[in-house]
């Protein structure tokens, strides 16, 4: 890997969390959090792939982990569990963001807002035991118009793509943008390095 | 860098590959949610192509500069 960057701002004592997370390791929280963000995406990838290439039954594509654990994909609390943590870690990472990546990665936020809305409306559906429109199965609104693999293939697209967006110019800050203040995501050309 | 672009990459193309499997897949099923399964996989497979590009578009040094010392001053 050819990556590189400036010199890493040192963790004080007087930091906050908050400060710490979006500042000296802003780097480490982003990659953990697109690993996150990856393993759920190989998840849903998987499934479409089953369902699409492979012409599984839609009850038995169950992406990775669903195939030895069935019960994963059947939960909703574990859907709505982990739009929750993706909303709340766009949330905390955020101010580690400046000028276009952060408007790049509050558009992520807000969509994953939408997103963890609908999960919360199938949660509610499961716990209420009642479902919206006379549906045999928990419904989400926009699940009337599109079906629920291809609209959740959908809504981690429009977060994924905004989120990668964001750390794109996160890591090649614009010109004029006093960008990563205080994080050494920035890409750095070696020759200014030392 | 370049290995979290391409890991990126991978997805962005799985993306668009399972897109183009799907669109094909919806119009073989007798549903009445077709366009919606087909206008969707179109975007996905739109905006997996747009992000593959600009996330290829840019290479070291091309943006601003920054040294250690700016970093801490800015």
């Amino acid at each position: 890997m050819s990556a590189t960057t400036c010199a890493l701002p040192k963790a004080t004592d007087q930091m906050t969390w908050m400060e710490k997370i979006n500042g000296p390791y802003h780097k480490e929280a982003l990659w953990i959090y697109t690993a996150i963000v990856l393993a759920h995406w190989t998840e849903h990838l998987c499934q479409a792939i089953q369902i699409y290439l492979l012409n599984w039954p839609i009850p038995e594509s169950r992406g990775v982990l669903g195939l030895w654990f069935p019960w994963m994909i059947k939960s909703e609390a574990l859907h709505y569990g982990y739009a929750i943590i993706m909303l709340v870690a766009f949330w905390i990472l955020r101010k580690g963001f400046v000028g276009q990546s952060l408007t790049w990665w509050m558009i992520a936020f807000w969509i994953q807002f939408w997103h963890h809305i609908e999960h919360a409306l199938l949660q509610g559906q499961a716990i209420f035991q009642r479902n919206l429109f006379d549906s045999p199965v928990p419904v989400s609104i926009v699940q009337l118009f599109v079906p629920r693999v291809e609209l959740h293939l959908f809504y981690n697209t429009v977060v994924f793509v905004p989120m990668v967006i964001a750390m794109f110019y996160h890591m090649f800050p614009l010109p004029g943008e006093a960008a990563h203040q205080g994080c050494s995501c920035a890409w750095q050309p070696r020759s200014s390095r030392a | 860098m370049n290995l979290i672009r391409s890991l990126i990459s991978v997805f962005l193309v799985a993306l668009f590959a399972v897109s183009i499997a799907g669109w094909f897949w919806a119009g073989e099923k007798p549903s009445a949610n077709v366009v919606g399964s087909r206008v969707v996989l179109v975007l996905c497979g739109l905006l997996s192509v747009g992000c593959f590009s600009l996330l290829w578009s840019a290479k070291p040094g091309t943006g601003e500069e920054i040294t250690p010392s700016q970093n801490l001053q800015s």
